[in-house]
């Protein structure tokens, strides 16, 4: 069994890399082989959570687009790249794959002035699945409906997106709902991030699953504690007693429960 | 019940009172009926009668500022409250209550006196020295203490020449925790508390003794300072003290005395026994944030302790229930925090999300997309 999760948000500043990579890490633990492809290759960032650098980033997402090399020469296996991080070090022999969009200044404006081939991206995709034999393959996507994030919805088996609760996000999400839907994917989950704790998080939980007639996988909370670890480590696995630890894993666990 | 006669015999009191005195005390007694709960006296009251339970139980209790019952003992069919008011008159020292339907027999102390008044005089004087030593304590309460029960009668007068009366008011102290103390205090009348102060100061009550009972034999026999502080509850307290030397006396001359002493030690280390685990498994349920197993095991044991089964269990809960109270300020914080949890709202333009949505999808990009995303599920799904 084999699912494509995108996880998207309209905005940026949601925590979507971090949700991304806690997200793959948690379903990685559980033994299962596990992708993740930064497709926000106009400001890449997930890399920084599994530890690669530019000195350690070989082949990147781009040189695929350009038709320079395989998709899984791309493929950087975290887990055998663990690093000296308490919380990675937990990926240790773990199938977790990552295909990194390249940090270097003239790539990104290479790729944003020409452009890619979608159906390239497409392909790498299925063929990512089909050699690393993937249970899962997470995108990051860069924030806002444009045309690469609209792909990955329309290929996506599952959804997330990701929002703070606030107005503007409200908003695009509604927009992004309705797109998806448009679209026909299979599954479609949202998930609350940066929730302060004034809040009634059951009460904002039924609030925003009626308001967009859809499942609510969790609200995850503002944590202090997250902004200071930054995004040097994958918090969840780091201090899985924490309460958005919990949150996450309960995202992993309905995830995985839909197989 | 029997017949009256011996009912009056039975009482330390009457005992050796001449058989028409007991007749004619007999012929005056009335019969009185109670339902439960109904108050007999309050502490206080003149005391103007001695009763007999004939059927039915009572509580013995003290009220304090708040008007809550401190409830101090149960008595039941063949006890008798009073015994020593209807000879000095003095107010009650406690209140008494009825638990179920009461019968109970009453002796007024006018007919008392009356009937006394046509003995010869050598008779109600025997009786108030018999009071006196009632009260003042000597053989009777020796004799009742579980302290000293099994010891001979001339072991019990051994004590008796040494126990020194003590008197204290309500509140007064008999000794604070980390006195030095050498001696070892009988209780004759009264009811004193056991405490000491936990890290804020507050009072933490760890035990209420009463009339019958030893306290302080732990300095006694190890010569170590107070473990704790006595308070005295009632109204007054009669005490008697037994000093350390001359109880070492007693002790070389009536070594059962030393098992005696054991035996009571040992129940008081079972009762702090059971108060711990309670103690233990309270606290970790209060910090799984279990309010409600202390609240029921509070009221539950409330019932147990209304019903007179005054088990260590009940009295370890009886105890821990004050300081647990504490739990339900706590809880209702808490409550009031989560009744302040704001309400996120939620408001969408749904004409203007209309609009970016069609926006969207109007291109050719969108449609090729759909057309293609289709596609691209079948192709998956038939890898």
């Amino acid at each position: 069994m084999s699912k494509i999760v995108s996880i998207h948000s309209f905005r940026g500043g949601t925590g979507k890399s971090n949700t991304t990579a806690n997200l793959a890490a948690q379903v990685a633990m559980t033994g299962r082989r596990v992708g993740v492809v930064d497709t926000d290759i106009q400001s890449p960032g997930i890399h920084v959570l599994f530890g690669l650098d530019e000195e350690k980033m070989g082949r990147t997402l781009n040189e695929f687009l350009r038709g320079e090399c395989e998709i899984e020469d791309v493929a950087f296996l975290v887990g055998e790249n663990v690093g000296d991080e308490e919380g990675r070090q937990k990926l240790e022999g773990k199938h977790l794959w990552l295909i990194p969009s390249s940090i270097d200044g003239s790539e990104i404006s290479r790729v944003l002035r020409d452009g890619y081939d979608v159906n390239r991206l497409n392909l790498g995709m299925r063929n990512l699945r089909k050699e690393l034999d993937l249970d899962y393959l997470f995108i990051d996507t860069h924030p806002g409906l444009n045309e690469e994030t609209l792909l990955s919805i329309a290929i996506s088996d599952t959804l997330i997106i990701l929002m703070r609760p606030d107005q503007q996000d409200f908003q695009g999400t509604s927009v992004t709902v309705k797109i998806a839907r448009s679209l026909d994917v299979p599954e479609l989950f949202l998930v609350v991030n940066k929730a302060l704790s004034r809040y009634d998080f059951d009460q904002m939980r039924d609030d925003i699953g009626r308001t967009y007639d859809a499942q609510v996988a969790g609200i995850l909370p503002l944590s202090e504690d997250m902004v200071d670890l930054g995004s040097s480590d994958i918090f969840s696995l780091r201090y899985p007693d924490h309460s958005w630890s919990q949150g996450i894993a309960s995202v992993a666990q309905r995830l995985i429960e839909s197989e | 019940m029997g017949d009256l006669n011996s009912t009056l015999r039975d009482l330390t009191l009457l005992a050796n009172l001449p058989d028409d005195a007991i007749a004619e005390l007999a012929g005056k007694l009335e019969r009185q009926s109670l339902g439960p709960n109904e108050i007999l006296f309050r502490e206080g009251d003149l005391s103007d009668a001695l009763f007999i339970i004939d059927k039915g139980e009572v509580n013995i209790y003290l009220e304090d500022e708040d008007g809550q019952a401190q409830i101090l003992n149960q008595l039941g069919a063949g006890q008798s409250l009073g015994e020593m008011s209807i000879i000095d008159g003095e107010p009650r020292t406690a209140s008494v209550v009825t638990l179920s339907t009461v019968e109970l027999l009453k002796l007024n102390r006018t007919d008392f006196l009356e009937v006394l008044s046509r003995q010869p005089p050598e008779v109600m004087a025997s009786l108030r020295e018999l009071a006196d030593q009632m009260r003042l304590g000597f053989l009777d309460i020796l004799k009742r203490l579980p302290l000293l029960e099994d010891l001979p009668d001339d072991a019990i007068d051994e004590l008796a020449g040494k126990l020194v009366p003590v008197s204290l008011q309500e509140n007064e102290i008999l000794f604070r925790k980390g006195d030095p103390g050498n001696s070892l205090y009988i209780i004759d009348a009264g009811w004193v508390k056991i405490v000491t102060e936990d890290e804020q100061g507050e009072e933490l009550i760890l035990n209420q003794v009463g009339p019958g009972q030893a306290i302080g034999e732990m300095s006694l026999i190890d010569q170590e300072p107070r473990s704790a502080s006595v308070v005295a509850l009632s109204p007054t307290v009669q005490m008697f003290k037994l000093g350390g030397e001359d109880f070492l006396d007693v002790l070389a001359a009536q070594p059962e005395v030393a098992l005696s002493v054991m035996r009571n030690l040992s129940g008081r280390m079972r009762f702090a026994t059971t108060y711990i685990e309670q103690a233990i498994e309270w606290s970790r349920r209060i910090a799984d944030g279990d309010y409600d197993f202390a609240m029921h095991e509070i009221e539950s044991e409330q019932d147990a302790i209304a019903r007179g089964q005054l088990s260590d269990e009940a009295r370890a809960t009886e105890l821990l229930g004050a300081f647990f109270a504490m739990v339900k300020g706590v809880q209702e914080r808490e409550q009031a925090l989560k009744t302040q949890l704001q309400r996120l709202t939620i408001e969408i333009d749904e004409a203007k999300a209309e609009e970016d949505f069609e926006r969207l999808t109007s291109s050719d990009f969108f449609a090729d997309l759909k057309a293609t995303a289709q596609k691209m599920r079948q192709d998956a799904v038939e890898e």
